[in-house]
């Protein structure tokens, strides 16, 4: 059996429990930046009943809801509740998975029914220790496989507790909209709808075969998903080798200011870079996209014989990948840089100013790893901290 | 691990919304170590002594090799938050949140 453990509305959570006066009030929690000129990074029970909710435009929350209350993100206490939160639940001698910053696995081998007393003791001390500890609810899915214990998770929020087992499942699931299954976004579900599978029972009931003749590897996923002996044990990590590393970052405001676009992608070559040293890793393949309110973006990869890990060549590649010419125009609201095909590090460099660049690389790791991130950093990143206040207000 | 937030990123201001009053100010504070934990009593900030009533929330950041404990508290005044940094080991009071 699968535990999935799904923490409510986390981030605005915690800040409730931080400043009581938030409580019960719509919350949204947002980026730095002008409060009407971001994202909603997360948003309270209360806001997310007034249609509220991640990823909205702050505008947009604030039509909505003109009095909601508003609080900058600041990812290190979400951080810190995660890691304590997963080890509370190493406790439990079980094989743990982070799936997420919010999101945690508990896998039960070779569970027997009689397990699920077992089973649902756990879950409930589970959520008594976080309401305990941290003064926030989470809930919880339970069903022999991933993506029905995600769905569990999903339907019984907030501070839900659902158990499914081959002989309930269909009755929890069959009248929920395929768009409740994680992987199955709006337009893998207007694809389904058009098919007339609207309901996890339909898709359940639907020929395999055309699925599979409709959507390829998709169609046999989406035909397995939700039957309770399909094997998922494969989410749990399989090395410690991640797929990819991404960072990405909405900036206060839309900006044409190619130096500034470019110290954003210098920033965020150089955060890329920390992680892949620290975890020794090169990566071949690097992506970078460039998004505003107008064009949902540029989005170029480029995959490269070598491996790379210094953040000035990731930044460089990243430069020749977008290609930007004299003169060529832009519009940046949000970059983002990911690199992927990672590769441990086996090649060390030949020649001398490759030497070179590495150790300084090593040497300045290693004064940040001692002093805090960012205490050296490149020339051009300043730039950022240089934005102007924005002092709009919402049109 | 997730990454700590970029150091500049903490320096762009607080912006609007529910701001609460950033002050990062030096400060006494009587507190109690038990069972490895730090349990704030009182602290003394302008000549005043603020009886702290509830701790109501716990989190920590890793600075470096520098951890910075934060502490969110009930106090018979009002809501504050207070820090303390164990390579320097002192306590500053960062916000007040409400009074």
């Amino acid at each position: 059996m699968i535990m999935h453990i799904d923490m409510d509305a986390f981030f605005a959570s915690i800040e409730q429990a931080i400043n009581p006066i938030l409580r019960g009030k719509p919350l949204i929690v947002g980026s730095r930046a002008n409060k009407y000129n971001t994202v909603v990074c997360a948003a309270s029970y209360e806001a997310k009943r007034l249609g509220i909710d991640s990823g909205m435009p702050t505008t947009r929350a604030f039509q909505l809801c003109p009095n909601a209350l508003f609080v900058v993100a600041e990812s290190s206490k979400y951080t810190y509740v995660s890691e304590e939160i997963f080890k509370m639940l190493k406790d439990y001698n079980v094989s743990v998975e982070h799936y997420c910053i919010d999101e945690f696995d508990l896998y039960f081998p070779d569970s027997q029914p009689e397990s699920k007393a077992k089973i649902l003791t756990i879950a409930k001390s589970i959520k008594q220790r976080i309401k305990n500890t941290f003064n926030i609810t989470c809930s919880i899915g339970i069903a022999p496989n991933w993506y029905l214990a995600k769905i569990g998770s999903k339907i019984g929020k907030p501070d839900g507790l659902i158990y499914m087992d081959k002989s309930n499942y269909l009755n929890i699931i069959n009248d929920l909209p395929v768009e409740k299954i994680c992987g199955i976004g709006p337009n893998l579900s207007k694809q389904l709808n058009e098919l007339g599978i609207i309901t996890c029972g339909q898709l359940l009931q639907y020929p395999k075969n055309l699925l599979v003749e409709r959507f390829g590897k998709i169609g046999s996923w989406m035909s397995q998903c939700l039957n309770p002996n399909y094997y998922t044990e494969i989410l749990k990590k399989e090395s410690t080798i991640p797929k990819s590393i991404s960072h990405s970052y909405t900036l206060p405001k839309e900006t044409q200011d190619i130096q500034l676009i470019l110290s954003w992608l210098r920033m965020l070559s150089e955060t890329i870079s920390n992680r892949l040293r620290r975890l020794n890793l090169e990566a071949k393949t690097i992506c970078v996209q460039i998004a505003n309110s107008i064009q949902q973006g540029l989005f170029k990869r480029k995959t490269f014989q070598q491996g790379f890990w210094l953040g000035y060549d990731i930044f460089r590649c990243a430069k020749v990948i977008l290609d930007l010419k004299n003169g060529y125009k832009i519009s940046a609201r949000i970059v983002r840089i990911s690199v992927s095909n990672l590769g441990i590090k086996l090649q060390t460099p030949l020649f001398e100013n490759e030497i070179k660049k590495e150790i300084l690389y090593q040497k300045v790791g290693q004064i940040n790893d001692k002093f805090g991130e960012w205490t050296i950093y490149p020339a051009i990143i300043k730039l950022i901290s240089e934005i102007p206040k924005d002092n709009e207000t919402p049109k | 691990m997730f990454n700590q937030q970029a150091r500049w990123d903490r320096k762009l201001p607080q912006a609007s919304g529910n701001n609460s009053q950033l002050l990062k100010e030096k400060i006494s504070v009587l507190c109690l170590f038990a069972k490895g934990k730090v349990l704030p009593r009182y602290f003394f900030w302008k000549n005043h002594t603020f009886r702290i009533e509830k701790v109501l929330f716990y989190w920590q950041e890793q600075q470096g090799r520098e951890i910075i404990s934060y502490f969110s508290l009930k106090t018979n005044e009002g809501l504050y938050q207070i820090s303390f940094s164990n390579i320097t080991f002192s306590w500053r009071l960062d916000k007040i949140i409400d009074t």
